[in-house]
C-alpha cells in the first residue's frame, strides 16, 4: 500500500518543482493538472472515492480549464525564469522549515492502519452539523463569480 | 503514513515557493491552488490518522473556497491585463515611490 | 480650623488661575473685585485663626520617606498667623487700591492674576512648616516679583529691571539651597519643629555654615548690601507692586526666615553679630543714598532697604521680637507711603521727579497721608514705628557700634523723607496738577489709620512674647536719643528745603549721588565678566551642543524615515517576500525549541 502512495506523492512533488523552473506557462498549467490528478488518486487509494471524484471535477476539471481560458484570452506565452539570489534563499528557507517540521513529526507515533469512514456518515455530518458552512461556501462561489463577471465586463 | 504526511507538507511548502518566486500573475494563482489543494489533502490525511471525520468535511469545504478564489483571481488577471497589458506584478508599483 | 487655613491659603491661588485663564471674558473691573474679595476672605480667615490661639501643623502631602522624611507641611503658630494676617491685610488694601489705579491699563487681568499668585506664594512662605515649602514660596515670590516688575514688558527698562531682580535673587538662592542641603544632611529633616528639637546636639560648624548660607539667600531676597541693586530698579513696576512686594511682603521674607530660624541663630553669636553689622551698615548706606535721590519712588526704595537693615540689625543682636514688630509697622507705613506716592504721581500725570513737583496744596488728603507716613518712618511718637524702631535702637546699646550706626541712620531717615515731603508739597508749582483721585484715597486711609495705631500691636508685649528668649524692654533715658536725632533731621530738612531749594553741589553730594560709584564698579567688572562667560556659553553650549542635539535629532529622524521608506516599494512581490521571510523566522524560532 505504502509504495503506491509514495509513488504518486513523488510524482506530484517532482512536478511541482517543474512548475517552479519552467518558463512556459502552458507547461506549468499542464504540470498542475498532473499534480491534481495524482492527488486525486491518492484520495482514492486512501479510501475516499467521493473526494477522488470531487478533486477531479473541481480542481482538474474546473480550475485548470478556467486557467487555460484566461491564458488564451489574455495571450501569455513565455515568462522569464527565477532570480538566482531569491531562489537560493527561498529554497534554503523552504528546506529548513521542512526539516524542522519533519524533525518534530518523526517521533510522533503514526498508527499502522488508517481509519476510513463510510460516505453516509460523512454526508450525514456535512448536512447536519456543518450545514451552515456548506451553504456559505455555495454562496461564496456565487458571489465570486458574479463579482468577477461584473468587474470584467465592458462598459 | 508518516512519509506521506511529511511529503505532503513539502508539497504545501512548494506551493508557497511558487508564489514567492515567480513573477507572472498566473503562476501566483497556480501556487495558491497548489497550496490549497495540498492543504486539503493534509487535512484529510490527518482525519484518517486521528479518526476524526471532521477533516474530510473541511477538505470538501476547502475545495469550494479555492474554486471561488481562482474565479476571483482570474477576474483580477483580466483587469490587470486591461490596465497595463502585462501580468508581471513588478510593473504595478503605483502605490510606491 | 485646619480647613480655614487651607482655604485661606489656596483661595488666592484659585482666583489667580481663574482670572488668568477666564478673566478676559468678563468685564475688567469684575476681575479686580473678585481678586480683592478673595484676598479679603483670606484676611478674615486669618483674623479668625489669629484670634484663636491654638497651634497646629498640617501635612499636605508626603513627598518622600527615605532617605529623608520630607513632607509638604504648613504650620500655624503665633509667628506665622500674625505674619499671615499682616500680609493678607496689606495685600487686601493694595488690591483695593489697584482696582482703580490700574483701571486704564490694558493688561489689567494679567496684573491681578499675577498679584494674587504673589499673595499665594507669600502666604505659602509664611505658613510653611519646613524649609522646602519655604523655599517653594521663596522662589515663587521671586518669580512673581519678576513678572510684576517687568509688567510693562514693552518698555525695555522695565523688562531689564525684572531680569536684574530675578538674577540677583537667584544668586542668593544658590546659597539658600546650599544651606538647605547642609541642614538636610545633618538633621535628616527639614521640618522647623524637628530641627528645633534636635538643635542642641549639632556641631557649631554645621550651624554656622547653614546660618551663613541661608542668610546670604536672605541678602538677595531682602536687598541688603551687596545684593540690593535690584530694588531701586524694581520701581519700574507699577506703584501697587512696589507697595506690596517691595515694601511690605517679599523683601521681608528674608527677615521672616531669620526670625523663623531664631533658635538656630541664637546659637551662633558671631554670625549673628555679622548679620547685625551688615544690616546696620546697609541701613546707613542706603539712607545716605536716599538723601540725594530725586525720583520719589527710588527714595522710598532706598528707604525700604534701610529699614530692612534695621530689622536685620535687630535680629542679629537677638532682639527678635522688636525686629518682627518693626517688620509689621514698616509694612503699614511703607505701603502707605508708596500708595500716596502713587496718588501724587497720578495727579501729576506721571511725573516722578520730586524736583519737578511743588505746591501740591490742592491735594489735601495726600498731604496729610504722606505726612503721617513720613512721621511714622522717622519714628515720632505716638506713631507705631516709634515703639519698634526706638525699641531696636535702644536695645542695641549692648553693642555700641551698632547703636551708633543706627542712631545716625535715624537722623538720615528723617532727613531724606522730610526733604521729599517739603519739596513735593511746598514751594512753587512746577508741573500742572490734576485732581487727586478720590477712589484711591480710601485704601490709603485704611493704611494711614493702621500706621498711627500699629503701636498697639505690641500691647502687653504681645509680639515679643512670640520669641521666648526676650527680656522685655522698658523705655529709659537712653531711648530718647534716637528720637532727638530724628527731630534734628526733620528740622534740618525744614531749614533747607521748606519753600527753598538747596543747591546740592559739592564733592560729598556727588559721591552720594553716584552711590559711591558702586553700581559703576559693579557694572564694569562683574557684569562685563558675566557677559563674556555667557558669550562662551552661547557659542559652545548653545550653538554646538544644544543646537547640535536638536538638529541631530531631526536629521536622525529623516535618516530613519528614509530607511523605513525603502520598505514602501509598492511592489506586491516585495511585500510577499518580507511577509514570508518574517513568517519563516517566526516559525523557525518556534520550531527550534523542539529540536
Amino acid at each position: 500500500m505504502n509504495e503506491i502512495l509514495l509513488f504518486f506523492m513523488i510524482i506530484s512533488l517532482l512536478t511541482s518543482y517543474y512548475i517552479i523552473f519552467s518558463k512556459k506557462i502552458i507547461y506549468s498549467v499542464l504540470s498542475l493538472f498532473l499534480i491534481f490528478i495524482s492527488i486525486s488518486i491518492l484520495y482514492l487509494l486512501l479510501g475516499s472515492p467521493f473526494l477522488f471524484i470531487s478533486q477531479i471535477l473541481i480542481y482538474a476539471g474546473g480550475i485548470i480549464v478556467l486557467m487555460l481560458f484566461a491564458i488564451y484570452t489574455v495571450g501569455i506565452k513565455e515568462t522569464e525564469g527565477i532570480n538566482l539570489k531569491e531562489g537560493i534563499v527561498a529554497f534554503l528557507l523552504n528546506f529548513l522549515i521542512f526539516f524542522l517540521i519533519a524533525n518534530i513529526l518523526k517521533n510522533y507515533p503514526f498508527p499502522k492502519k488508517i481509519i476510513s469512514f463510510k460516505m453516509d456518515f460523512i454526508f450525514d455530518k456535512l448536512l447536519k452539523d456543518y450545514l451552515i458552512a456548506f451553504e456559505i461556501v455555495g454562496l461564496l462561489i456565487v458571489i465570486g463569480i458574479i463579482g468577477t463577471f461584473l468587474s470584467v465586463r465592458e462598459k | 503514513m508518516k512519509i506521506i504526511y511529511i511529503l505532503s507538507i513539502l508539497l504545501f511548502l512548494n506551493g508557497i515557493l511558487i508564489i514567492l518566486l515567480k513573477r507572472s500573475f498566473i503562476y501566483i494563482l497556480m501556487g495558491i491552488e497548489l497550496s490549497l489543494s495540498s492543504l486539503s489533502f493534509l487535512l484529510f490525511l490527518t482525519s484518517r490518522i486521528l479518526g476524526n471525520p471532521d477533516g474530510e468535511i473541511y477538505a470538501i469545504i476547502i475545495f469550494g473556497i479555492s474554486a471561488a478564489g481562482v474565479a476571483i483571481g482570474l477576474g483580477i488577471l483580466i483587469n490587470l491585463m486591461k490596465k497595463k497589458g502585462t501580468q508581471e506584478i513588478e510593473e504595478f508599483k503605483d502605490l510606491g515611490k | 480650623m485646619k480647613t480655614f487655613l487651607i482655604f485661606a491659603l489656596f483661595l488666592p491661588l484659585l482666583t489667580s488661575i481663574i482670572s488668568g485663564f477666564y478673566g478676559h471674558r468678563i468685564k475688567r473691573i469684575f476681575v479686580g473685585w473678585i481678586s480683592t474679595t478673595s484676598i479679603f476672605l483670606s484676611f478674615i480667615f486669618f483674623l479668625i485663626l489669629y484670634l484663636n490661639s491654638k497651634e497646629f501643623e498640617i501635612i499636605l502631602y508626603n513627598w518622600m520617606n527615605s532617605p529623608f522624611n520630607i513632607n509638604f507641611s504648613l504650620i500655624k503658630d503665633k509667628l506665622s498667623s500674625l505674619m499671615a494676617l499682616i500680609v493678607s491685610g496689606v495685600s487686601f488694601v493694595v488690591h483695593l487700591y489697584s482696582i482703580y489705579y490700574m483701571k486704564k491699563d490694558e493688561g489689567y487681568v494679567r496684573f491681578f492674576s499675577y498679584l494674587n499668585l504673589f499673595v499665594f506664594f507669600m502666604l505659602l512662605l509664611t505658613l510653611s512648616g519646613n524649609l522646602i515649602v519655604m523655599f517653594i514660596g521663596w522662589e515663587g515670590v521671586g518669580l512673581c516679583s519678576y513678572l510684576l516688575i517687568g509688567y510693562w514688558y514693552k518698555k525695555e527698562s522695565a523688562s531689564k529691571a525684572g531680569v536684574k531682580a530675578f538674577v540677583v535673587n537667584k544668586i542668593g538662592d544658590v546659597f539658600f539651597i546650599i544651606g538647605i542641603i547642609s541642614i538636610l544632611f545633618f538633621f535628616k529633616t527639614l521640618n522647623f519643629s524637628e530641627i528645633k528639637n534636635s538643635i542642641n546636639c549639632a556641631p557649631v560648624e554645621i550651624l554656622k555654615f547653614s546660618g551663613i548660607c541661608l542668610f546670604i539667600g536672605a541678602i538677595g531676597k531682602s536687598a541688603q548690601f551687596p545684593l540690593y541693586i535690584w530694588l531701586p530698579d524694581a520701581m519700574e513696576g507699577p506703584t501697587p507692586v512696589s507697595a506690596l512686594i517691595h515694601a511690605a511682603t517679599m523683601v521681608t521674607a528674608g527677615v521672616y526666615m531669620v526670625l523663623r530660624l531664631s533658635f538656630l541663630y541664637s546659637l551662633i553669636p558671631e554670625i549673628s553679630f555679622l548679620i547685625a553689622l551688615l544690616g546696620s551698615f546697609t541701613a546707613f548706606y542706603s539712607a545716605l543714598c536716599a538723601v540725594k535721590e530725586d525720583d520719589l519712588k527710588r527714595i522710598l526704595a532706598y528707604s525700604t532697604i534701610s529699614q530692612l537693615g534695621y530689622m536685620f540689625a535687630g535680629a542679629g543682636i537677638y532682639i527678635f521680637g522688636k525686629s518682627f514688630f518693626h517688620l509689621l509697622t514698616h509694612a503699614f507705613f511703607k505701603a502707605l507711603l508708596f500708595l500716596t506716592a502713587g496718588i501724587i504721581i497720578h495727579s501729576l500725570n506721571g511725573e516722578m521727579n520730586i524736583k519737578k513737583m511743588g505746591n501740591l496744596k490742592k491735594l489735601k488728603y495726600s498731604n496729610i497721608l504722606f505726612l503721617i507716613g513720613a512721621l511714622s518712618l522717622s519714628g515720632i511718637p505716638p506713631f507705631g514705628s516709634y515703639f519698634s524702631k526706638e525699641g531696636i535702637i535702644s536695645e542695641s546699646i549692648k553693642e555700641p557700634l551698632i547703636y551708633s550706626i543706627l542712631t545716625l541712620t535715624s537722623f538720615l531717615t528723617s532727613l531724606y523723607i522730610f526733604r521729599a515731603y517739603f519739596t513735593i508739597f511746598y514751594g512753587e508749582e512746577k508741573t500742572k496738577i490734576y485732581e487727586e483721585d478720590k477712589k484711591l484715597l480710601f485704601p490709603s486711609f485704611i493704611l494711614g489709620i493702621f500706621s498711627i495705631f500699629s503701636g498697639f500691636l505690641n500691647y502687653k508685649e504681645n509680639v515679643e512674647k512670640i520669641f521666648f528668649n526676650e527680656n522685655f524692654h522698658h523705655p529709659t533715658f537712653l531711648s530718647f536719643i534716637p528720637l532727638i536725632f530724628s527731630i534734628i533731621g526733620i528740622l534740618t530738612a525744614w531749614k533747607f528745603y521748606y519753600k527753598k531749594e538747596l543747591k546740592e553741589k559739592g564733592f560729598i553730594f556727588e559721591l552720594v549721588e553716584n552711590k559711591f560709584y558702586f553700581d559703576k564698579i559693579l557694572s564694569i567688572h562683574f557684569v562685563k565678566f558675566l557677559y563674556k562667560i555667557s558669550e562662551i556659553f552661547e557659542k559652545i553650549i548653545e550653538n554646538g551642543i544644544i543646537d547640535g542635539i536638536v538638529n541631530g535629532l531631526g536629521k536622525l529622524n529623516i535618516y530613519l524615515s528614509k530607511i523605513l521608506l525603502s520598505f514602501q516599494k509598492g511592489s506586491a512581490r516585495f511585500y510577499l517576500k518580507i511577509f514570508f521571510t518574517f513568517l519563516c523566522f517566526l516559525l523557525i524560532f518556534y520550531l527550534l525549541k523542539f529540536v
